[in-house]
């Protein structure tokens, strides 16, 4: 199981690096799926699991690996599965598959824009994206959470 | 199962709410810092922030200009001169952003600190 989610994880990521988009830094972040429906199928120990081997096999299939893109996303994704984790530990079954995703979306671009801040450029102006990033992400975290209700029935039935 | 739990429509309007905020404050913070800058034959006679509202009247070389700072932006609005490049070059607000009048010597620099936005590739 969780070697299917990594392996679908992956090749969301990949397929999605693929997407031309008006800015690099805007993508829906498909690959969550496969973390959140790990987290909520597996556990934590899963989610984290499929979140690191999907960034570095997925980094080292598109050639981003130990880039600086790829910090971006590892530092990411650990973070918004960390974040995850804890509201779902935190409030129990009070957020859905919507709620959980769309903190681990928003966690995602905050990392992301702070990294961005404190490794690549030291000036404010990064900061002026994030109502952006927030709005990209939050859309991104939603329809990520509801293909996830979607999903969760079949998945489930497979394990 | 539900697509949406309480919580979860919350944390949807907490975030539209942000958005809309952070917005609102990014776009009064890109204007603070930012100042218009005005020059008669190379010296500077007045600056002022884009964020205030006022009217400069300024002597030319060969005639005077009005030059008004409001909503974030500036513009010349009158200026005696041949051609009235100046005026039809309109409203300007973008750091960079210079207005030009040449028979009067006169030129209007929107000045600041940034001015682009960087752009980094994530994975």
């Amino acid at each position: 199981m969780v070697g299917m989610l990594v392996a679908v994880g992956t090749a969301l990521f990949v397929i999605e690096s693929y997407v031309p988009t008006p800015f690099p830094f805007l993508k829906i972040g498909f690959a969550n799926i496969s973390s959140v429906l790990g987290l909520i199928l597996l556990g934590p120990f899963h989610a984290l699991v499929i979140v690191v081997v999907r960034v570095v096999v997925g980094s080292m299939l598109v050639g981003s690996l130990l880039t600086p893109g790829f910090l971006l996303a590892f530092g990411g994704g650990v973070a918004s599965v960390t974040a995850m984790i804890v509201a779902r530990k935190l409030t129990g079954r009070r957020f859905g598959p919507v709620g959980i995703s769309l903190i681990g979306s928003v966690t995602h671009v905050s990392t992301q824009l702070l990294l961005v801040q404190v490794l690549f450029v030291h000036t404010g102006a990064v900061v002026m994206l994030l109502p952006i990033l927030l709005l990209s992400g939050g859309v991104g975290g939603i329809l990520v959470g509801l293909l996830v209700v979607k999903l969760l029935p079949h998945v489930r039935g497979l394990l | 199962m539900k697509a949406l739990t309480m919580a979860d429509t919350a944390l949807i309007c907490v975030l539209g709410v942000v958005v809309v905020a952070s917005h609102i404050m990014m776009s009064e913070r890109a204007n603070e810092g930012i100042e218009i800058l005005i020059e008669v034959d190379g010296r500077p006679t007045h600056k002022a922030s884009l964020t205030t509202r006022a009217e400069f009247a300024v002597e030319g070389a060969i005639g005077s200009l009005v030059i008004a700072v409001q909503d974030n932006r500036v513009a010349v609005i009158r200026a005696q001169c041949p051609n009235h490049v100046c005026e039809r070059t309109g409203w300007r607000s973008s750091v960079g952003d210079i207005i030009v009048c040449v028979p009067n010597k006169t030129v209007i620099r929107v000045l600041g600190p940034g001015g682009h936005i960087p752009r980094v590739t994530t994975g």
